[in-house]
């Protein structure tokens, strides 16, 4: 697949369609075992593995504190690339099912609105106008913000 | 002639030997035969072993054989290394 | 930079090396213990790195060491008497070599303070070199001996074959590597066959090569050099030395006819690093020895480690089935691979004495700087330390024992005034302690002012005054970041500087540091560092959901969790193992998993131990032995204390591995704040 600088990647997440830029995510696999690490937040679910690489899965919902992902039969892992430290992660988000890789000119993208979204404002990047629809492209940056997801949880338990 | 050969080696040696043949034709000068190692980035024996022929052969026709603008350093060394500046007709 | 002029630096990196190091130990006997191998030396690594300079015509590199050369030689025939302002002088020369060869690769210039001393030190050598008094005990009496008798001095002719050209062999190595061993002179291109170019095959040879040559080397070393072009040359080696050669030395007359294949090993005497160089006159050993770029290493590593994943897999499957021969055949593989494994894991240790040699010049030049009397005594120097652990270890080493010196040992006048001797004593001490290799830096000077270092830990807010910290707890503040401030340097007597970074550096090799001290009596620093990397034997456990691998040198024995234990226990966390107490740990508890304490599961305790702590982990199943690769968890979990990477199972589960030490750590930090309620 050519990635092209507005190719975008969307997808479902509890019934609300989400968008990430194309050139973010590496792939896409189907939900597998995750193994839990200890003393993290909820929402770092755990670590998987990918052809032999250990990588950290994150809860997406959970992230945005709407709840913890329930894993349905279509429920898949989009593995992302995270700029840290002079090198290049990869960390998978949970998602729901797949819905559309396709092309959003320029045009159809606007700053986010200063109040009403759903998630909190610092995990939106822009909105894109979609099939009449609105829909946020996330700031992987800060959903995926090394800082805030490795701290340790508070609680025990 | 300026040499367009960025290697001097055993797989272009014919081209090599072609190209120094066809300059000779074409060169102008009564007295001299000017060889342009601008963009030379490397020598191997073989291509040596040409320029002490071309050598032989301008020694024959009266032509001063010179090589300039030698600029890759492992080509001056090799050269520097068999005594070969003088013969050649190396020009710094 | 290009491969060649990489390569060249990392040989003039090891002869400056080899040069130091026989100079440090010149410098720390007396003049008359200084044996004739020990000066070989010193002219060899300079004759190498004149050659090779030679090579690359680094012009001013080459008559620098020349005019160096030329002295050792008179030394090393005993031409000219050795003193200890000699060796020092070749100490200058040594590390103006190192500045020389570093501005010449740059293609810079040397500066005009550069350049003074640059023809200061060529003065002061060519002082020497005039001097050309003959010692008083001359055991060469009567022979005026001509220049290159001894050497032994060859002609060597090389003719290549009409399709020598085409086999597309680099002649100008061989030449250069020649030149390396020996010298060579009078290098000609024979050029009387060759056809003028209007009438020339250009892809034929028609010239020879032909040289005069002087090497000690053994012939079978120069005849190898040309091993791989043997096939295509007419060889021509002939002896032409003008006196007999003395006996260590056999000379053969080579023919035309084939020789036979002698791996082409570049000789170079082996490097002895010792604390304390032997008195007698040693030859030489050479050992043979191949360079090899390490990325290479790595990833033949990295292939194992990948092949022992897949190993395990098989494994499983042939467990799974009822097949003996599969089983067998399995077993088999795992047993070469781990031969294999520890194999190439080999080639990357390294042993940490030549490391620690330069430490010495170190020493021993902060001590004189500041007037101290300090005895340096390193112990374990052939303890082997993976590569890139040694190569990053160094500069907090020379960090630690510069501390040492500066701040540890006191003057002279404080010594004696304290009862002490007045030579101070710094150990450097290596060795393998269970699993990992210790450092430990140990001296015997003023020790750790812990009454300043806990208040200046208390105004920085490091610690509150509440805390309740022992003795060892506090000497280990000056490792704290911001005790090592600049303001902290006065009050804290200089100690502590930098530390937090050696720290640091200590801990992303996956090692620890400690210190311990008696005011007044001295310290000690224990730094100990895991001995392999990549693959680890361990015992794989499950707790709850989550599968642990923990590392079998530090699985003491497992035993099962009974009612009667349990009814022994009350409320308390340990039971009597034997006799003595068993402090428990509930992974529960630490790994919040939340399905290990139902009635019906089976409960284990796996008791793991490391240095002096002990305590048995209760978890579910226990899996067994496990040999596993060890894969980093990632930034994400860099904050989880006691989980040290993770691993892939042979069905493709991930698996955590834990971190004994720190694990072990928190329960005796635990213990102590239970004794300290129970007060």
């Amino acid at each position: 697949m050519t990635k092209q600088n507005d190719q975008y990647f969307l997808f479902l997440s509890n019934q609300d369609v989400y968008a990430v830029e194309a050139l973010e995510v590496i792939e896409i696999v189907e939900y597998q075992q995750i193994t839990k690490v200890p003393m993290m937040n909820r929402f770092v679910k755990g670590v998987t593995n990918i052809r032999g690489n250990i990588i950290a899965v994150v809860d997406l919902l959970d992230r945005f504190g709407v709840k913890p992902a329930i894993v349905y039969d279509k429920t898949s892992l989009a593995i992302l690339r995270k700029r840290y430290d002079g090198k290049d992660l990869q960390i998978a988000i949970i998602i729901d099912e797949v819905f559309e890789v396709d092309n959003i000119p320029q045009s159809d993208i606007e700053k986010p609105p200063t109040f009403g979204t759903k998630i909190d404002k610092k995990f939106i990047k822009n909105m894109a106008k979609y099939n009449g629809e609105y829909i946020p492209i996330l700031d992987i940056d800060s959903i995926l913000d090394i800082n805030e997801i490795s701290t340790l949880s508070k609680d025990k338990g | 002639m300026t040499l367009g050969f960025d290697e001097l080696n055993i797989y272009e040696i014919s081209n090599f030997k072609q190209e120094i043949l066809n300059a000779l034709e074409e060169n102008e000068s009564k007295d001299k035969f000017e060889l342009d190692f601008e963009f030379v980035e490397s020598i191997d024996l073989s291509s040596i072993q040409l320029l002490l022929s071309l050598k032989k052969y301008c020694d024959e026709k009266k032509l001063k054989l010179q090589l300039v603008n030698i600029k890759a350093k492992s080509i001056r060394q090799k050269l520097k290394l068999f005594n070969l500046n003088e013969t050649l007709g190396v020009v710094k | 930079m290009t491969e060649e002029l990489e390569l060249f630096c990392e040989d003039m990196d090891e002869q400056l090396s080899i040069m130091e190091e026989t100079l440090v130990d010149m410098s720390e006997i007396s003049i008359e213990e200084v044996d004739s191998e020990m000066i070989n030396k010193l002219f060899r690594a300079m004759h190498t790195m004149k050659g090779n300079a030679g090579m690359f015509g680094f012009d001013t590199v080459v008559s620098f060491a020349h005019v160096a050369e030329n002295l050792l030689d008179e030394v090393r025939n005993e031409k000219i008497a050795l003193t200890q302002d000699m060796v020092d002088l070749f100490l200058l020369v040594n590390d103006h070599s190192k500045e020389l060869i570093d501005i010449t690769v740059q293609e810079e210039q040397m500066d005009d303070d550069q350049l003074e001393h640059h023809n200061d030190l060529l003065s002061q050598l060519s002082i020497f070199l005039g001097k050309e008094a003959p010692k008083a005990t001359s055991k060469s009496e009567n022979i005026d001996e001509p220049e290159e008798s001894g050497i032994p001095t060859y002609d060597i002719k090389i003719k290549p074959k009409k399709s020598f050209y085409e086999s597309d062999m680099d002649i100008f190595s061989i030449i250069k590597f020649l030149g390396v061993i020996g010298d060579i002179s009078d290098l000609k291109l024979e050029d009387k066959d060759i056809p003028t170019i209007d009438k020339i095959e250009e892809k034929n040879a028609y010239l020879s090569i032909s040289m005069r040559y002087l090497c000690e080397e053994p012939f079978e070393d120069i005849q190898a050099a040309f091993d791989f072009v043997k096939d295509d040359i007419e060889l021509n080696i002939s002896n032409v030395t003008k006196q007999v050669v003395t006996k260590e030395e056999e000379i053969e007359i080579s023919t035309k006819e084939e020789e036979k294949v002698v791996v082409q090993t570049p000789t170079k005497p082996k490097t002895t690093t010792k604390s304390k160089p032997k008195p007698k006159a040693k030859k030489a050993e050479k050992s043979s020895s191949l360079r090899v770029d390490s990325a290479k290493v790595d990833q033949l590593i990295n292939l194992i480690s990948e092949m022992v994943i897949a190993n395990a897999k098989i494994t499983q499957i042939s467990n799974d089935q009822d097949n003996t021969e599969l089983g067998e055949a399995a077993d088999t593989l795992t047993s070469m691979l781990e031969e294999i494994r520890t194999g190439v894991m080999d080639i990357r240790m390294v042993q940490v004495g030549s490391s620690f040699a330069k430490l010495r010049r170190i020493v021993n030049d902060t001590a004189k700087k500041l007037g101290k009397d300090i005895e340096f005594i390193i112990s374990g120097e052939d303890t082997e330390l993976d590569k890139t652990v040694i190569e990053k270890i160094s500069d907090p080493l020379v960090h630690m024992l510069r501390n040492s010196v500066d701040h540890g040992i006191e003057s002279i006048e404080k010594r004696l005034k304290n009862g002490k001797k007045q030579k101070g004593q710094i150990d450097l001490r290596a060795y393998p302690d269970a699993g990992s290799i210790v450092i430990e830096i140990e001296d015997d000077g003023a020790g750790i002012p812990k009454d300043i270092i806990l208040n200046k830990a208390i105004q920085n807010g490091i610690v509150s005054p509440n805390d309740n910290l022992t003795d060892k707890e506090i000497y280990n503040l000056i490792f704290a970041a911001g005790l090592s401030t600049a303001e902290a340097i006065t009050d804290v007597s200089g100690r502590g500087v930098g530390m937090d970074v050696v720290k640091r550096n200590i801990e992303e090799l996956k090692g620890t540091v400690d210190v311990d001290s008696v005011f007044g009596k001295g310290s000690k620093i224990t730094v100990r560092l895991p001995l392999t990397l990549a693959i680890i034997d361990g015992f794989l456990v499950q707790a709850g959901d989550t599968k642990y691998i923990i590392p079998l040198d530090m699985v003491d024995e497992c035993i099962e969790l009974t009612a009667q234990h349990k009814s022994k226990m009350k409320d308390n966390q340990f039971i009597n193992l034997r006799g003595s107490i068993l402090p428990l740990l509930d992974s529960s508890d630490y790994f919040e998993t939340n399905s290990i304490q139902t009635e019906s599961d089976r409960e284990n305790i796996i008791i793991i131990s490391s240095v002096n702590n002990k305590a048995g982990l209760i978890v579910n199943e226990l899996h067994g032995e496990f040999q596993t690769v060890i894969k980093p968890l990632g930034a994400v979990f860099e904050k989880v204390p006691w989980v040290s990477g993770g691993t892939i199972l042979g069905n493709g589960e991930v698996a955590l591995i834990l971190d004994v030490p720190m694990l072990l750590q928190s329960v005796s930090d635990a213990t102590k704040t239970i004794k300290k309620m129970e007060r």
